[in-house]
């Protein structure tokens, strides 16, 4: 469990801070997306579950842990992974497989024992057969999974991801969710932060943050819902919502809190199938 | 910079690659102080033994020639100083200019050029034919005995270790650097000096600074995967073989026979 208890973060006595009188509880296996615009505390706040970051004032505890204690941090680093925005600062390897291993070197595991474990993690991620590799020499999708990979060699329970998606192509997209929602499958807590709402329909809960505090803490479902009644430029409602409130306003009978492309061709579809039916019996009464 | 290949990995296929990095850095060592020590005899016989060297790494003489281009300039001047500033017995002599060329100049303008030539040679085949990490897991192992004085040999490995890794990184930067300046209409080839220094100064500052930034990230990253002090292991721990013993055998053979035959010279 990831405890935040009254939590305020300041970068400096002279700025304002970052994150304000926070409290959030993230249970084990619990996917939670965290959205919101540039500057509103998202990656200050995961910062705080790897002890990268301590709070000005309050406390966060992971697994009971308090960041605080630096005697705790390397067990802390233990039990949250953490994926950075930007790949290319944060590979500190000059090969593929070295730079997994580099996790397991610092915990002092035996070398013979690291590199089993490094061609486990890179074909968790599909990533087998690239040890050698420079990462360099890597697309963005695939310099990404090696973090991630990086990252699962240290055996996690929380998997903290900043913006995973940034810059990459459709099927990097694809390829780095799709991982992500496996890792969920396999019981990963996951803590993803994204200005996409779009890409975690399938997040158990979704929280939305605002100068620093959370405004919104719900399902897909209800923070869509919110999204649409809240003019707020910082943020916009997924595509297929927006689309179900213009229909919505057009006269159809449609749900506005669909995120997912599926749920949208759902819902149109019974609709359509609904208004035929209706049309079918008016024509059999006259 | 795109065909800067000093200190970099290139020769996968190297019958050296499998010779222990230890062993390696002990003979460029050894090697480096005959380099510095070698009177005109000896400068054949260390040529004929690095020719060998060369043969048996299988790096081809162009990349050998590459890695020696950036210092061709430097080279020739230190030649010509040489040259022109040494007493001794004259070849040419002007009387009108204070222009000398003597016998010592020639031989010590040769010298000096070989022995700087033959050293990056040497330091360009042990990083050409030794993987980064495990160069960095050599020094770390040949450091080990400073430790008694406190030294913190492991870190000062994985900073080696960073700075070699940024090698390709920094040039890729300098590279997308260039081209923004290229594509904004900036003139890169302009002629002068005032302007040559100032085109530098206008890529290799927001360098600088994006390198300060990329530390600081890099350091919030390294320590997320549990960097700390403390006992570390690498992936790959170094063992001697019967090739490495067998390189240094050779090695101590080649450094015996030249101390022997300046002993007998004398």
């Amino acid at each position: 469990m990831i405890t935040f208890k009254d939590v305020s973060y300041q970068y400096s006595e002279k700025t304002p801070p970052v994150l304000e009188s926070m409290d959030l509880q993230i249970p084990d296996g619990q996917y939670v997306a965290l959205i919101g615009p540039n500057g509103c505390g998202k990656t200050t706040l995961i910062k705080h579950l790897n002890a990268l970051l301590i709070p000005s004032r309050g406390e966060v505890r992971i697994n009971g842990m308090n960041t605080r204690e630096t005697s705790c941090h390397r067990d802390i680093r233990c039990v949250v992974g953490m994926v950075f925005q930007n790949p290319d600062h944060q590979i500190v390897g000059m090969s593929v497989e070295e730079d997994v291993a580099f996790g397991l070197e610092n915990l002092a595991v035996p070398s013979q024992e690291i590199s089993p474990l490094v061609r486990n993690a890179l074909y968790r991620v599909g990533m087998e057969g690239f040890e050698k590799r420079a990462p360099f020499s890597l697309s963005g999708g695939e310099k990404r999974l090696a973090s991630i990979a990086g990252v699962l060699i240290m055996n996690p329970r929380y998997l903290a991801l900043d913006e995973p998606t940034a810059y990459l192509d459709p099927a990097g997209r694809r390829r780095i969710l799709g991982m992500i929602r496996q890792l969920h499958r396999e019981g990963m807590g996951i803590i993803h932060v994204t200005h996409d709402i779009g890409e975690v329909a399938d997040a158990d809960r979704i929280i939305v943050m605002e100068r620093g505090a959370i405004i919104m803490d719900g399902s897909p479902a209800e923070v869509c819902a919110f999204l649409i009644s809240r003019d707020n430029p910082g943020l916009e409602a997924p595509t297929m919502a927006a689309l179900m409130a213009k229909l919505k306003e057009s006269g159809w009978d449609l749900p506005t809190n669909i995120i997912s492309v599926e749920d949208a061709h759902k819902e149109i579809h019974s609709c359509l199938t609904r208004t035929a039916g209706n049309q079918q019996m008016e024509h059999g009464r006259i | 910079m795109q065909n800067f290949n000093f200190g970099q990995f290139t020769a996968d296929a190297s019958p050296l690659r499998h010779v222990d990095p230890r062993v390696k850095i002990l003979a460029g060592a050894v090697l480096s102080i005959l380099i510095f020590q070698a009177t005109p005899g000896e400068i054949v016989m260390i040529s004929l033994f690095m020719g060998l060297v060369i043969l048996i790494s299988r790096v081809s003489l162009q990349e050998i020639g590459r890695a020696l281009k950036p210092i061709a300039v430097f080279a020739a001047l230190l030649f010509l100083l040489h040259l022109f500033f040494t007493e001794g017995r004259d070849i040419v002599s002007i009387p009108l200019l204070p222009v000398r060329i003597t016998y010592e100049g020639l031989e010590n303008g040769f010298l000096v050029v070989w022995q700087f030539a033959a050293l990056v040679t040497a330091g360009a085949l042990l990083t050409m034919t030794t993987p980064p990490s495990t160069l960095v897991a050599a020094l770390e192992k040949l450091l080990r005995p400073l430790k008694i004085l406190r030294v913190p040999t492991q870190d000062l490995a994985v900073m080696v270790s960073m700075a070699l890794r940024f090698v390709p990184t920094f040039s890729e930067e300098y590279n997308r650097m260039k081209t923004a300046r290229i594509a904004r209409g900036g003139d890169l080839k302009g002629k002068g000096l005032f302007r040559k220094l100032k085109t530098a100064i206008s890529i290799v500052v927001p360098l600088i600074l994006s390198a300060f930034r990329r530390a600081d990230d890099l350091a919030a990253a390294m320590e997320a995967r549990g960097y700390a002090r403390g006992p570390r292991t690498t992936l790959k721990e170094l063992r001697m073989t019967r090739i490495d013993f067998a390189a240094l055998a050779v090695m101590v053979s080649f450094t015996g026979l030249t101390v022997m035959i300046r002993f007998m010279d004398f």
